[in-house]
């Protein structure tokens, strides 16, 4: 990864057997959608490219709502800043998520995720 | 940190794992009484006083006499907008026996949240808005939807974990409503003090 040069990373995720996550774009405005932040002073974070869910349809509505199951991978993309200091490192984030199974659902909720950098 | 905010928090389910970590386990199981409890089996509900949408206080201990589905549940629950309307139509079908339903919503962004979709659901019961307190006063809600079922003694005779069919529901809230043992006014008096004691 070079100063002032674009590169992105894969940031996978592992959905539980059973459970179910809201994409970013689930299709109904009570759900809450996955989100990532990045909060590192080392890149600037561009966009992310989310795969398509599985779109799943409940009583409640005849508007299927999207969801991801089992493994996903995003592709976040980045910008290393010229400024950035050479050498090892990580880029941290957030991942913002709300999960549930088919009877029950977990309250929003988030958790860290690091991905290495080497600078050069 | 508010209330709200710490009990989202402590209810934080590890569903997902990062860079292909393995998960551990599988989902929590749905867990629902199967029937009523027996009399001498049930523990008396807690008692609490929260506002409703309209900024009327609702007093759980006010309603004793009264079959109570106190339902714990949020707006982005999917399971939990599944059952709504079934209790709509029971509040309507029940009411005049002598049943409510109270909603408890434990959404982090409060009646922002809930009031529109009281509108959107057409919610025809008392609704308000849940708390750490609450939620650890009702040590059983570890998900959502939970729902508890309360006699007319104001013992809660079931709980459900997680969403189950509706005729699971209206099947206990019949019973309850037919028990007339429990239905006299002056012990619906009685109840009422001691529901206000043990406060």
């Amino acid at each position: 990864m070079q100063r002032g040069k674009d590169f992105q990373a894969p940031v996978k995720l592992t959905i539980k057997p059973g459970f179910h996550i809201n994409t970013n774009m689930p299709g109904d405005k009570y759900l809450i959608p996955l989100r990532i932040t990045w909060d590192n002073k080392l890149v600037e974070s561009g966009k992310t490219e989310f795969p398509a869910g599985k779109k799943s349809t409940f009583p409640f509505s005849s508007t299927p709502v999207s969801v991801y199951e089992g493994n996903v991978e995003l592709i976040q993309h980045f910008k290393v800043k010229a400024d950035a200091t050479p050498g090892l490192s990580s880029v941290t984030g957030t991942l913002h998520y709300q999960a549930c199974t088919d009877k029950e659902c977990h309250p929003p909720t988030s958790t860290r995720v690091r991905l290495g950098l080497d600078l050069r | 940190m508010n209330t709200r905010k710490q009990f989202l928090l402590a209810l934080t389910g590890g569903a997902l794992a990062l860079s292909g970590t393995v998960a551990s386990c599988g989902p929590a199981g749905s867990k629902s009484a199967a029937k009523l409890k027996a009399d001498g089996e049930r523990n008396q509900a807690p008692d609490f006083s929260l506002e409703d949408a309209s900024g009327q206080v609702v007093k759980l201990s006010d309603l004793a006499g009264k079959v109570v589905l106190l339902n714990f549940w949020a707006t982005w629950c999917t399971p939990c907008r599944i059952e709504i309307p079934w209790f709509v139509d029971m509040e309507r079908l029940y009411k005049d026996e002598g049943f409510a339903v109270i909603g408890v919503s434990m959404d982090e962004d409060g009646w922002d949240a809930v009031k529109p979709f009281i509108a959107d659901f057409k919610i025809n019961y008392r609704m308000v808005l849940g708390t750490e307190e609450l939620a650890q006063l009702y040590s059983g809600v570890q998900a959502l939807p939970t729902s508890f079922i309360i006699d007319r003694n104001g013992k809660i005779a079931s709980v459900h974990m997680g969403i189950v069919g509706r005729d699971v529901f209206e099947g206990e809230v019949r019973a309850l409503l037919q028990d007339k043992s429990s239905a006299d006014r002056t012990g619906s008096d009685e109840r009422r003090g001691a529901l206000r004691a043990s406060r």
